[in-house]
């Protein structure tokens, strides 16, 4: 076997309180993709992050190309060709492309003053540029104004430039449409290519394998398993990530179908600056409604509208046939409309305050009496919550920032709970959730549906949509592009009519 | 990890301020030999070259008599509140003696009425004349504004248009001298003046004192030391080109703020300007000949005396003299040229410093 | 909790100074002369806490606390009775804060700008009121009014109704009294749980139903009626106020107090307690300097270094508690 490009030997590191690496190991080799997953906490981010220098293991060896190494710094690791790009892009939003892909190593004319050397810069910045696919009239773009698949794009450029030999991508495609993710999956091929090794971390199972040649799962800190290119299957993947089978993992136990009254009607809706065409469909009680659509379809926006985020300009809504005026959050609140944001970190909680507070926040209005929130009431509801939503938490106290995506939203999920749905719109309902807490958070949301919650979810992961929903709702280009249910609840189905294959009359009769 | 936290922050902090507080003190030290000695305190309407004069005068007392005195030119202007504060503390604190210069005789009557029963207190530079205090130390005012107004009528022998600049018209000293000055111009006592049209510039608003032509009808807010030169640029502007000008400052800042403005516009030949007060700005201008004259208090006098009467409980002085400085002089001590008059001012600074 | 500790420590420390500064400034005299500007400012910094603590700034507080007291003494000039003439003035203050804060939210625009253009505004407005206004001057207008004037001042400064002298901390009694209410409204009810959510997150907050825009506006109103009616205590503790120069800077004061007792100028932090030991800082510095007979010159400097420590501190904290991930 040839010197691996990477490898790393019973790396272990330890943090207050937890131990993120208990002596893992894995090997990369040139021209490779090897996609590491595991659930949430499994350390995943850890270990990327000791191969790019931001931290130091406390016991194991980095070798790169057979060598011993230990980044004082991300900066020295980048000199050694290692790049990590980041979930949360790191790009200077304000400068062009240009200057970001130069940023901190500009060419300049040499001498005290240190000119810039425009010229050299743009022409290797359209050469960068055109490896990954883009078009040499981004070269003088603002980063703000591209979509993020592009931005993306840009960072993977900038690594490029840098004379990258180990690219560590980490969730590469959260932010992306299905067009920008094929156009990433293409500029992976092509690095692989230029025998560049690429580590790539990924939630969602279907695209790791695409474009995996190898699979390692982590689990707790530990190695769980490896699977070669042959043995990548999705059932494989979430076997080693759990430790055990998920035989129920998109639960239908509770419900019974589509079949109840309509619970919430949307007719003709408009919203403020959305798009020309009126939109109506409805949710029946005890059902759960998928909402498929690409990005930019306007999902978002229209639940959006329908919580009073957004003001309605044409349409009305029914909650059980009767109309209903919604001009703010509390109205929709108020009639049992709740919303599950699509980001829960900007939306959803407020991050640096308590378990507690934010399960309390929508409901300070219950807990009240003349002389304040009723303490007890208070903790009787954190603790209810806390243990029914299995939230792992050492106490309402913590800040819910600091609990793992998964026990988020299940904040999220458990503030509204608390309240008693008639409606519950979830948008995105398990981005950034680990394995284990989305097979908990599909059998909650059955749950509620069993108990004849009308639940409306708006959702980009197929897996779900398909094995969640009773009924699909698909939206395209700010209209309902079409239904469907049964039988003709296909991902074929959906991908056509969310990509303007059929309209909608043609699909619906 | 919030325990960790907690400590290191509070030792820090602590730490921090434990730094500061050391060196607050340490700046504040008095000499020990301070025991034993009168302790009189000395307060001041706002920071000025014309208080640091009297500080100098205050210091050559405090050395003549064996006193420990604290000198406060107040850095916010012109508040009551702040310099009832210090007077208060001064009052706490055991002095043996206080003279201030008081902002606003009317609302600070009742509280130096009540410390003036404690502590020996005396006005100086503006006087509270209902506060009990043993004396007033100060020029009067409104004789200063006349002797301004008769320089005024000396350059405009024959009329012309006059500006007056000022930081306060409501002050007493501020009230005082400009009446003086409209006095002195239309030749009676509480002169009004007649309202109009300039005669030469139908769109500037004068009041007419004799031959005079008030610009805008009243003496000029000049809105402190900082704003004094806009405000004098503004009504040059408008005056430009006219015949028979003069300028006149009544607070000490605002003679150079005028020179200043009327250089950046060309007009310093043009214009003639009437001062009060010593400014070092103002006695170079008089020597080069680009201002006329200057009415000096004696704000060294001043500090000297207040010092004096409370070290030695005489409060039986004379008033102060004003005099008026021009670039030859008169040959009286009540009109001293002004080279005479700075080298004398300087050697007394430099007598009057702290060792 | 652990940020109450810091100005805590910065509280004794300074006592400690002051007492070793004069051997009369530890005299009961003084510690309530202190404790009288304690409470002066501690009922503005009560009101700009609450806005920093939702996110916001308020730079025209001091101009606002010279507009309360000038009308104040303008009302009673033009035959306001003081009884009537007090809540005249916390109801103009309340007025100012609802303009600020209908801006802020309706026009979505920038706290900082809006109060910025405020404390010019407000500064003008005092100054078109009157010039100077004093007891002492309602009193020659209006003679029957004295001794309302007197009892007022007794009750909300209180000095002496007969010579003016300083008998007990009334404006610290006020600002207790006062920062209980805050401290109920904060720690205890929902409207508090709302400010510190607006803080941190307002998306998130109007995600769960808080009206955003409603509860700015509520905490606009409270600081504006808060600086007026220190407008109103300036007026009985000063012999005289000027427009031009009253209150002036002392917006910054109230964001010093504020900062120092433990508001994140990033919003949703902050206690009632703090806000008040916070606010303990300034007086005692300059009672400090006063008593060693420093020259006001180094008060600058003293309150400029103070801050600095505040903020370095309230780095280190945010840093620490950074969430991580």
């Amino acid at each position: 076997m040839p010197t691996p490009r990477l490898a790393i030997t019973s790396a272990r590191k330890q943090f207050p309180g937890v131990l993120a690496l208990d002596g893992v190991s894995l090997t990369l080799a040139p021209g490779e993709v090897l996609a590491v997953v595991g659930e949430n906490g499994a350390g995943k981010s850890t270990l990327m992050k000791i191969v790019a220098g931001v931290y130091t293991p406390d016991a194991g060896e980095v070798l790169l190309n057979g060598e011993l190494i230990r980044f004082p710094g991300p900066a020295e690791a980048i000199a050694a060709g290692v790049t990590l790009i980041h979930q949360e892009l790191n790009l200077a939003e304000n400068l062009t492309v240009t200057d970001n892909l130069f940023l901190g190593r500009e060419l300049t004319r040499g001498g005290v003053l240190r000119t810039l050397d425009r010229r050299a810069m743009s022409e290797r910045a359209v050469a960068l540029l055109a490896r990954v696919g883009l078009s040499e009239d981004r070269a003088n773009v603002r980063v703000e104004g591209l979509p993020p698949g592009e931005k993306q794009l840009v960072e993977i450029a900038r690594a490029l430039g840098t004379q990258v030999r180990v690219l560590i991508m980490d969730e590469p495609t959260s932010s992306l449409t299905q067009k920008e993710t094929e156009q990433l999956y293409k500029v992976i091929d092509a690095l692989k290519a230029d025998d560049v090794s690429v580590l790539y971390i990924s939630h969602r199972l279907a695209e790791v394998k695409r474009v995996a040649d190898r699979v390692t799962v982590l689990r707790d800190g530990k190695n769980a398993g490896e699977l070669a290119k042959t043995e990548i299957t999705h059932d494989n993947m979430v076997r080693l990530m759990v430790g055990r089978d998920l035989k129920q993992f998109y639960p239908k136990v509770h419900r019974t179908g589509t079949g109840g009254a309509a619970v919430l009607s949307v007719r003709d809706v408009r919203y403020a600056r959305g798009p020309e065409t009126p939109a109506s469909f409805e949710v029946r009680a005890g059902e759960i409604l998928g909402m498929a659509g690409l990005v930019g379809a306007g999902r978002t926006e229209l639940s959006e509208a329908v919580f009073g985020v957004r003001a309605l300009v044409a349409g009305g809504l029914l909650l059980n046939n009767e109309s209903l005026r919604v001009r703010s959050p509390r109205d929709a609140i108020n009639a049992g409309i709740l919303l599950v944001p699509e980001d829960r970190r900007l939306h959803g909680l407020v991050l640096p305050e308590s378990v507690g507070f934010n399960l309390s926040l929508p409901n300070l209005d219950r807990l009240t009496s003349l002389f304040g929130v009723k303490r007890r009431g208070e903790a009787d509801l954190h603790s209810t919550w806390i243990s029914r939503l299995r939230v792992k938490t050492p106490s309402a106290a913590q800040p819910v920032g600091l609990l793992s995506g998964g026990n988020q939203q299940k904040v999220v999920y458990g503030k509204w709970l608390a309240r008693g749905p008639k409606v519950l719109i979830l948008d995105e309902p398990t981005r950034g959730v680990d394995v284990g807490a989305k097979a908990e958070i599909y059998a909650l949301i059955d749950e509620l549906a069993g108990k004849g919650v009308a639940v409306w979810m708006i959702t980009s992961d197929m897996e779900e949509l398909l094995g969640m929903s009773d009924r699909v709702v698909v939206m395209h280009e700010g209209r309902v592009a079409g239904e469907l249910a049964g039988t003709k609840l296909t991902e074929e189905n959906v991908m056509r009519l969310a990509t303007g294959g059929w309209n909608a009359e043609g699909e619906k009769g | 990890m919030g325990a960790t936290v907690s400590v290191f922050l509070r030792i820090s902090v602590v730490a921090a301020l434990a730094v500061v507080v050391a060196c607050v003190p340490a700046c504040g030290k008095k000499d020990p030999a301070a025991a034993g000695k009168i302790k009189i305190g000395v307060v001041t309407n706002c920071t000025a070259d014309f208080w640091s004069i009297c500080e100098a005068g205050a210091n050559k007392a405090a050395a003549e008599h064996n006193v420990d005195l604290q000198f406060r030119q107040p850095e916010k202007a012109f508040d009551a509140k702040v310099q009832m504060e210090i007077v208060e503390a001064w009052a706490k604190q055991g002095l043996d003696g206080i003279a201030v210069s008081v902002i606003d005789p009317d609302g600070q009557t009742e509280d130096l009425t009540r410390i003036g029963k404690k502590v020996p207190l005396i006005a100086m530079d503006n006087d509270a004349d209902k506060t009990g205090r043993k004396c007033y130390i100060g020029i009067d005012n409104y004789e200063g504004g006349k002797a301004a107004g008769r320089l005024v009528k000396k350059v405009l022998p024959d009329g012309g248009t006059v500006a007056i600049f000022i930081g306060s018209t409501k002050s007493a000293n501020g009230k005082a001298r400009v009446q003086g000055v409209l006095d002195e111009l239309a030749g009676e006592k509480d002169a009004k003046g007649a309202s109009g049209k300039h005669p030469q510039k139908a769109d500037l608003d004068v009041k007419t004192y004799g031959k005079y032509h008030l610009v805008d009808g009243a003496a000029k807010e000049d809105g402190g030391p900082d704003n004094a030169q806009k405000t004098a640029g503004a009504v040059l502007a408008r005056v430009k080109g006219m015949p028979n000008l003069c300028m006149v400052g009544l607070y000490a800042y605002n003679p150079p703020a005028i020179l200043n403005d009327a250089k950046a516009k060309s007009m310093a030949k043009e214009i003639k300007i009437i001062g009060f007060d010593e400014d070092w700005e103002t006695l170079k201008g008089i020597a080069a000949g680009e201002i006329e004259a200057t009415v000096v208090q004696d704000p060294f006098a001043y500090g000297y005396e207040s010092v004096k009467a409370l070290a030695t409980k005489n409060y039986d002085l004379k008033p102060i003299a004003y005099r008026v400085v021009t670039k030859d002089g008169d040959g009286t001590a009540a009109g001293p040229k002004v080279a005479d008059f700075e080298a004398d001012l300087r050697a007394k600074i430099e007598a009057g410093k702290k060792k | 909790m652990t940020r109450i500790f810091g100005v805590l420590g910065l509280v004794l420390v300074l006592y400690g100074a002051l007492f070793a500064s004069h051997d009369k400034a530890g005299e009961v005299g003084n510690l309530i002369d202190v404790a009288n500007y304690q409470g002066q400012y501690g009922i503005i910094t009560l009101g700009a806490a609450l806005i920093i603590i939702t996110g916001g700034i308020d730079l025209s507080i001091g101009s606002v606390v010279a507009c309360g007291a000038v009308l104040f003494g303008v009302l009673m000039n033009r035959g306001v009775h003081p009884y009537l003439a007090v809540p005249v003035v916390v109801l103009f203050g309340a007025c100012v804060g609802l303009v600020n804060g209908l801006l802020i939210t309706r026009l979505r625009l920038q706290s900082f700008l809006v109060t910025l253009c405020g404390m010019f505004i407000f500064r003008g407005v005092a100054r078109l009121l009157g010039d100077t206004v004093s007891m002492s001057r309602v009193a020659q207008a209006h003679p029957e009014f004295d001794g309302a004037l007197r009892n007022i001042r007794y009750l909300l400064v209180g000095k002496s109704p007969t010579d003016g002298e300083l008998l007990f901390p009334a404006q610290f009694v006020l600002l207790l009294v006062l920062a209980a209410v805050v401290g109920f409204f904060l720690h205890r009810t929902a409207y508090g749980r709302y400010w510190y959510a607006i803080g941190h997150s307002e998306l998130a907050a109007k995600y769960a139903g808080v009206n955003v825009d409603r509860h700015r506006v509520v905490v606009y109103v409270a600081c504006s009626s808060l600086a007026a009616l220190v407008g109103v205590l300036l007026f009985l503790n000063s012999p005289s106020v000027q427009s031009d120069n009253a209150g002036l800077g002392w917006e910054l004061y109230a964001i010093l107090g504020a900062v120092l007792g433990g508001c994140s100028l990033k919003g949703g932090e902050g206690t009632a307690v703090g806000m008040v030991l916070g606010a303990m800082v300034l007086p005692i510095i300059e009672s400090i300097v006063n008593f060693r007979g420093d020259k006001s010159d180094v008060i600058p400097a003293v309150v400029g270094v103070t801050l600095l420590i505040g903020t370095v501190v309230d780095e280190l904290i945010r840093r620490r508690s950074r969430v991580h991930r």
